[in-house]
């Protein structure tokens, strides 16, 4: 058994038996390499750690969707429909509009009674344009 | 503060009331005081489930119903059905038929929209149990549900469900508060729903903000009068589509009801602001000649437009198409110069069209001293159509008829472009007046008979092929197949309307819906 070694405080100065306390309570001074080494495999294994919940949630989000309890959409919603019809529909009847316009002669030209009173209408130039004439065009009235 | 208690009272008592004792005094508006002034479109519909099923066996509900099955709502809406083991029309009833408003607001990707609705709230707790949403917090004293597979937001109250949608809940999320505090200002504030309210009671109501250019606002009141549904109309345009100042004549429309049983199509119009394709061809044709000044002062107010339809397999040499045969009617002061002027204004057409068509036209020009007077007068003008519009069948058979008419409607100038429907339209003019006389400052009146015109449509789709080129084809006969599955579904369509100034039109409409085919 070592003599403790006398103690630089107060006036009755003993041994220092700071290591032998931190031994009876379990710590014990390690070397540098040792504590580094203990150091990298705690990281390794919180990472690892973080790594498999990740790869848990990620996996178990995939099984979720594919359940029969999944809640995404199938299908159109009402939503999406919403906003395909409007623009289909309209889209269907401006085309129906457009290509039976496009059939038609279309002359514009002034009412026959629309004129000023206040010059002789004769004289007046009868505002008449004319749009073309294609060859294969129907309507009459 | 108005408790949700008040609120609900407001809007479910005018929504959701006993439509048998509430329709005439039904305002359709009512929920325009929660509905935010920045939406673009509103639509109430009162008692919708009544409404389906009074035409669901009609075929107007047909034409509907094929046309909007081509989208995808329909097949969104089997998605709710099935999860709720209903099938479509009873999920229809159960969450929209008692009483339904939707507001739209922006535009493209960015629509937004809502739908307040009435519903009854046992059968809706039965059904939400087997949609089972997913319980939000309550906001506003509601509470807030979503269905993630629906992609749609509930906030519920008693008899009162309003949904919208989770990928653009703006709308939905500015009403819910509403539901609990009407807005001080609300889409009910805006210009138009003073107009909407002159409109009167209905079933349906609608606003619709119009787009930039046109710009200002429609609003139009329905109310079934099964199998009548009357529809009245105001609309303001901050660029109105007109190209004529409103009429300035104060005329009685009551003369085109005599036409009732011979057209296809009539319309009535002051002569002021009245144009036709047959006059503006008639002005490109002949120029100031058309319409001398003694031409101008011996005109009535009044202008008919008809139209009819000749089976073209009824015609020697038949051909396998039905031509529209039209026929401009136009009131006169006096009948002996009336005669005469037709009489100058069509042989100068004869002689014009000839000079025109540089030897590919070859109408024959009759000799006036030839006319039996007071007797119709024709010229065979099917080599001029055919140089107009090409080589449709029929059209070689083309006549312009011409004569004047006096009788108890007074003194009329007619044109038609086939005999038979001259004589039609001259018989009617010489009867006894049908209805009471209707004077007002008109613009336009007329009706339309849906199945016959639906017969002229479906015969031009059909043989798209011989009126556009190749390529427009089938675009062409989709679009008159279109139109006549419409008018099929339409029997009688009737219309007066007026501008009370050049930004505004006023409309009342009638339409009849054709009988349910098992009925006919």
């Amino acid at each position: 058994m070592s003599t403790p070694k006398p103690t630089t405080h107060g006036q009755g100065a003993g041994p220092d038996l700071t290591s032998s306390i931190m031994k009876r309570l379990g710590y014990k001074p390690i070397t540098p390499t040792s504590a580094r080494t203990r150091r990298i495999r705690k990281w390794t294994s919180r990472t690892a750690f973080l790594t498999l919940v990740l790869a848990a949630i990620i996996v178990g989000s995939k099984l979720q969707s594919q359940s029969p309890g999944a809640r995404l959409p199938v299908g159109p919603t009402i939503p999406s429909a919403i906003n395909h019809d409007l623009t289909y529909h309209g889209a269907t009847i401006d085309r129906a509009i457009q290509t039976i316009k496009n059939l038609s002669p279309r002359f514009d030209v002034a009412p026959v009674m629309d004129l000023p009173k206040s010059v002789p209408i004769d004289d007046q130039p009868v505002p008449v344009q004319v749009g073309c004439l294609p060859q294969q065009q129907f309507g009459w009235a | 503060m108005i408790s949700l208690a008040g609120v609900f009272v407001l809007v479910v008592s005018q929504i959701g009331s006993d439509p048998v004792n509430t329709v005439d005094r039904h305002d359709p508006f009512q929920a325009a005081l929660i509905t935010p002034p920045s939406v673009r479109l509103y639509l109430h519909v009162h008692d919708a489930a009544s409404l389906r099923a009074e035409i669901s066996d009609r075929p107007f509900a047909q034409w509907a119903s094929n046309f909007l099955s081509k989208g995808q709502i329909p097949r969104a809406w089997d998605n709710i059905a099935d999860d709720v083991q209903l099938d479509a029309a009873e999920l229809f009833d159960a969450f929209l038929g008692k009483s339904l408003t939707l507001v739209v607001r922006g535009k493209g990707q960015a629509t937004q929209w809502a739908v307040l609705t009435e519903v009854d709230p046992e059968q809706t707790k039965l059904l939400l149990a087997k949609l089972q949403p997913r319980v939000l917090a309550p906001r506003h004293r509601l509470a807030i549900m979503q269905l993630p597979e629906f992609e749609l937001l509930l906030a519920h109250s008693g008899r009162m469900l309003l949904i919208g949608p989770t990928p653009q809940p703006g709308l939905f999320d500015e009403m819910v508060p509403n539901l609990s505090s009407p807005p001080i200002d609300s889409l009910a504030n805006q210009p138009a729903f003073e107009e909407a309210r002159q409109l009167g009671g209905g079933e349906i109501g609608l606003y619709m903000r119009h787009d930039q250019p046109m710009g200002g606002w429609s609003v139009a009141v329905a109310r079934l009068d099964s199998p009548h549904m009357n529809l009245r109309y105001a609309a303001k345009f901050d660029n109105a589509p007109f190209t004529r100042a409103p009429t300035k004549l104060n005329w009685d429309l009551s003369p085109i009801h005599n036409f009732r049983d011979e057209t296809a199509l009539a319309i009535i119009e002051p002569t002021d602001t009245a144009t036709g394709q047959f006059d503006a061809f008639l002005q490109v044709v002949l120029g100031p000649a058309a319409y001398t000044p003694a031409m101008r002062q011996n005109l009535g107010s009044r202008q008919i437009t008809t139209i009819a339809e000749l089976d073209g397999l009824m015609q020697k040499p038949a051909f396998d198409l039905m031509l529209p045969i039209a026929a401009r009617i136009r009131e006169v002061k006096d009948a002996k110069l009336a005669w005469e002027h037709l009489d100058q204004q069509l042989i100068g057409l004869a002689k014009s069209v000839n000079e025109l068509g540089e030897g590919q036209v070859s109408v024959l020009v009759p000799d006036p001293s030839t006319f039996i007077p007071g007797q119709p007068r024709q010229i065979k003008f099917g080599s001029a159509a055919k140089w107009l519009f090409g080589d449709i069948p029929g059209l070689e058979q083309l006549t312009l008829n011409w004569s004047v008419v006096e009788g108890p409607l007074g003194a009329w100038s007619v044109v038609a472009t086939d005999y038979q429907h001259l004589e039609e339209i001259t018989a009617a003019l010489t009867n006894e007046p049908v209805e009471d006389p209707d004077v007002g400052v008109w613009e336009s009146c007329g009706f339309a008979n849906g199945p016959r015109l639906a017969s002229l449509t479906r015969s031009w789709g059909n043989r798209a092929d011989v009126l556009a080129e190749p390529e427009d084809v089938e675009a062409l006969r989709n679009a008159f197949l279109l139109i006549s599955d419409f008018g099929q579904g339409v029997e009688k369509l009737q219309w007066q309307m007026q501008r009370p100034a050049p930004d505004r039109v006023r409309l009342d409409a009638k339409i009849t819906f054709s009988p349910p085919d098992s009925s006919r």
